[in-house]
């Protein structure tokens, strides 16, 4: 019997759509979550089998279920550079690619600027995030490219950093007749980056609006993922790359390693 | 603020004082707020001087007032206790060796003229020894507002008429004040409630003991959420609680000061049910005392239950959490976000790729599926409704060409099979391969060892065909075209390939070609 929960938990882990709850496979999910936690053997034997599929068991909790975290060359991760993921579209530009990826890390920021904000989320599940207007998220970034802009002497050289390309897409472009949005304003591509989530189940929409008047609330399983992500290996990554060009971590010393290289 | 009189009923209050005013806080404004507002004024007439102490001297930025005040406090309680007083001069000489340790480099001038000044703030000096006063907001039981003053004094002078200089004694409310601050305990609050109830019991104000039994019941909520989050922590991350050092220190308070409270609560519904008699002047509510007394005794049992869970709790988590929480240290905001808008586009994909991809979690599994493959590849349904034709040339999208074998190999094979003239097997051929250098010798190495491969696939791939393509289209039919392939029944294994063994037979055209 124990096997037999062990697979349906991985297929419910596996499954984004899948999320515990109280009537029908949810409380199925449910049961197997609780079970996880409080049997070990069976823990073991499911941790196992991930283990072989390189995986690992990052959150278990019966709300927001299991939170698998893959091995980069693991069977079910995702391929770096699978054309799924909306920032490796093969139309888009190297400027178009980045600002898109840059649009995950800034909504963690705006639901959790700081370390602290973050730690009151994850630690107590009462707790909700706030609601993500697309408009908002999209003039949070902007905020942040336009000071990059005001605090950088001369021009960007030519390799310009991320915030220039963002300031280079309008916010809202026009759309003629107003028929249909356009799809050429960065305003359109925090939406979307965020509907791509919602389709993903890591956010919810909670106001099913024009694009850009859309509003999407993060899940819980979302903030299980950035753990994962920010205590490992972005800031690793971060870490090492500012150590290698000789600049420290500290908002504006990419940029002033940018003026000193103009 | 503080009721004048005495309301009935707190709606009868929210009704008499204010339009807007809901239940609750016409609840607090009878239960509360009298109290509350007393002690809380007393503190902050305290802090409030400090505060402005501190703002007229500038130069004393870097001393901590509040700890001199509250030493200054804390001698004159003291000295009052054990030798009956000490003047303001023996208080001030005193509290200046503690400010001098926190600045000893500030000269002692400066440290006698800030305990000066502290001990001169506790007894309203510039005031002239007036009682400190503080106007609050008071409502009358007909919802109208005034603002009477509370006063307090905090150390008075007190001393023979004829004593050269007074000494200093503190007052009952400092004492308070200064106790509380040490003592701010819910189990002190609990069993002043509990006395408090005792009193009105006897005096048979059953309303005022049904108030104080509810404002235990909800002083207790407030362990209850300490212990939750005690919990909620351990079963966060295991490793971010001290167990030994914090856990268990805490657990032994708790457990102790529940006890107590129960103990307590039993002997007070016990003495409430003295009153329980038939004649008794109000029977229905001592009644629902006694019952809101049980609710208070199983909350407090309840979380005993919890307290004592902790271990069990600890240890099942110690072994749960495999995947420990490691806490945030970093700034999304300050240490994410705005470093990575400096970066340039190819750095930002260098460094988010790999990790974006992780932080996506898992891919639901992808099993092959020929149904599914069907569906993909099979040419869309004729739509035969009601609509209008559909345009006869259009085309659709254009398909890639289908991946083929390496043209080389492809051209090796089809010579190879196009010089079979005679039936014979498939492991033949292949097993022939070694003997006919001359089919082979044009393909490099990696291409040669491809080629058993390749001729099988392409011989498996003519097995049962029949679609021999329209005639006069396209290139020229293939070599393969022209054979029959039969199984043989057998099976063979060259090492490279292995399989059902197949027959080839040449077609008379090709048998009699030259």
């Amino acid at each position: 019997m124990d096997g037999i929960d062990a697979g349906r938990l991985i297929a419910f882990a596996t499954d984004m759509t899948a999320a515990p709850g109280d009537s029908g496979e949810r409380a199925e999910y449910a049961r197997l979550t609780g079970k996880y936690l409080s049997d070990a053997a069976f823990r073991m034997l499911v941790d196992d089998i991930l283990e072989g599929v390189g995986c690992q068991v990052t959150d278990a909790d019966p709300r927001a279920g299991l939170v698998l975290l893959s091995r980069p060359d693991g069977p079910w991760a995702w391929p770096a550079q699978s054309g799924d993921l909306p920032w490796n579209k093969k139309t888009l530009t190297q400027g178009e690619r980045a600002c898109r990826m840059l649009v995950i890390p800034a909504l963690l920021a705006y639901i959790a600027p700081s370390a602290a904000d973050f730690d009151d989320l994850a630690s107590d599940p009462a707790l909700r995030p706030a609601d993500v207007p697309v408009r908002e998220l999209e003039r949070f970034i902007r905020d942040f490219a336009e000071q990059r802009e005001a605090d950088s002497s001369g021009p960007p050289g030519e390799d310009p950093p991320v915030w220039w390309h963002w300031l280079q897409m309008q916010q809202e472009a026009p759309t003629p007749g107003q028929q249909r949005s356009s799809r050429s304003d960065t305003a359109y591509l925090v939406y979307e980056m965020l509907e791509f989530l919602h389709r993903q189940h890591l956010l919810i929409k909670v106001r099913d609006a024009p694009a850009r008047e859309s509003m999407y609330r993060p899940r819980r399983r979302i903030l299980a993922h950035y753990r994962d992500l920010l205590v490992d290996d972005l800031f690793a990554s971060l870490r090492q790359f500012a150590s290698e060009q000789g600049t420290r971590l500290r908002p504006s010393a990419a940029v002033d390693d940018m003026a000193a290289k103009g | 603020m503080e009721l004048t009189g005495h309301a009935d009923d707190s709606e009868e209050l929210a009704q008499a004082g204010s339009r807007s005013l809901s239940p609750a806080l016409a609840g607090f404004l009878e239960g509360w707020q009298p109290r509350q507002r007393r002690t809380a004024g007393f503190q902050a007439m305290l802090f409030n001087r400090l505060d402005t102490l501190a703002r007229a001297h500038p130069e004393w930025d870097g001393y901590d007032l509040l700890t001199h005040a509250l030493g200054a406090l804390h001698l004159i309680i003291e000295n009052d206790r054990l030798t009956g007083g000490h003047t303001r001069e023996q208080i001030v000489d005193e509290l200046a060796g503690l400010v001098a340790l926190e600045r000893p480099d500030d000269g002692p001038g400066r440290h006698h003229e800030i305990a000066a000044a502290v001990v001169d703030l506790l007894l309203n000096a510039r005031g002239r020894h007036t009682r400190l006063s503080q106007p609050y907001m008071r409502v009358g039981r007909d919802g109208a507002v005034d603002h009477p003053q509370l006063t307090l004094r905090l150390v008075q002078t007190t001393g023979e008429e004829d004593a050269a200089t007074p000494v200093l004694r503190p007052t009952p409310e400092a004492i308070n004040i200064f106790q509380n601050l040490f003592e701010f305990d819910p189990s002190d609050r609990a069993a002043a409630e509990r006395y408090r109830s005792e009193r009105m019991l006897q005096r048979r104000d059953y309303d005022e003991v049904l108030s104080s039994v509810e404002r235990r019941s909800t002083s207790i909520h407030g362990l209850r959420a300490d212990l939750e989050r005690m919990l909620r922590r351990i079963s966060y991350n295991v490793r971010d609680v001290d167990y030994a050092g914090e856990v268990i220190p805490r657990l032994d308070e708790a457990m102790s000061l529940i006890g107590e409270q129960v103990d307590a609560e039993e002997k007070f519904a016990a003495t409430v049910a003295e009153h329980v008699h038939d004649d008794a002047p109000d029977l229905p509510r001592l009644q629902r005392i006694i019952e809101r007394l049980q609710q208070l005794i199983r909350s407090l049992t309840g979380l005993h239950r919890i307290t004592a869970s902790f271990k069990l709790e600890f240890e099942a988590q110690q072994d749960r959490q495999l995947f420990t929480y490691r806490r945030m240290t970093i700034s999304p905001q300050a240490e994410i976000v705005e470093p990575l808008l400096g970066v340039t586009p190819a750095q930002m994909i260098t460094l988010m790729e790999a990790p974006l991809a992780a932080w996506m979690g898992v891919r639901p599994p992808r099993v092959a599926s020929l149904r599914a493959l069907i569906d993909r590849i099979a040419p869309g349904r004729r739509d035969t409704g009601t609509g209008p034709d559909a345009d006869p040339f259009e085309l659709g999208a254009a398909r890639d060409p289908a991946e083929d074998f390496d043209p080389a190999l492809a051209e090796a094979a089809d010579r190879i099979l196009g010089a079979i003239t005679q039936p014979c097997s498939l492991s033949e051929i292949l097993s022939g391969l070694a003997a006919r250098p001359e089919f082979s010798e044009q393909l490099e190495p990696r291409q040669q060892a491809l080629l058993p491969w390749v001729l099988a696939v392409t011989v498996a791939s003519t097995y049962g065909s029949t679609d021999r393509g329209e005639p006069g289209t396209g290139p020229a039919a293939p070599a393969e075209a022209h054979l029959k392939v039969l199984r043989t029944g057998g099976a063979f294994d060259d090492g490279t390939v292995a399989g059902d063994d197949l027959l080839l037979i040449p077609a008379v055209s090709r048998q009699a070609a030259p």
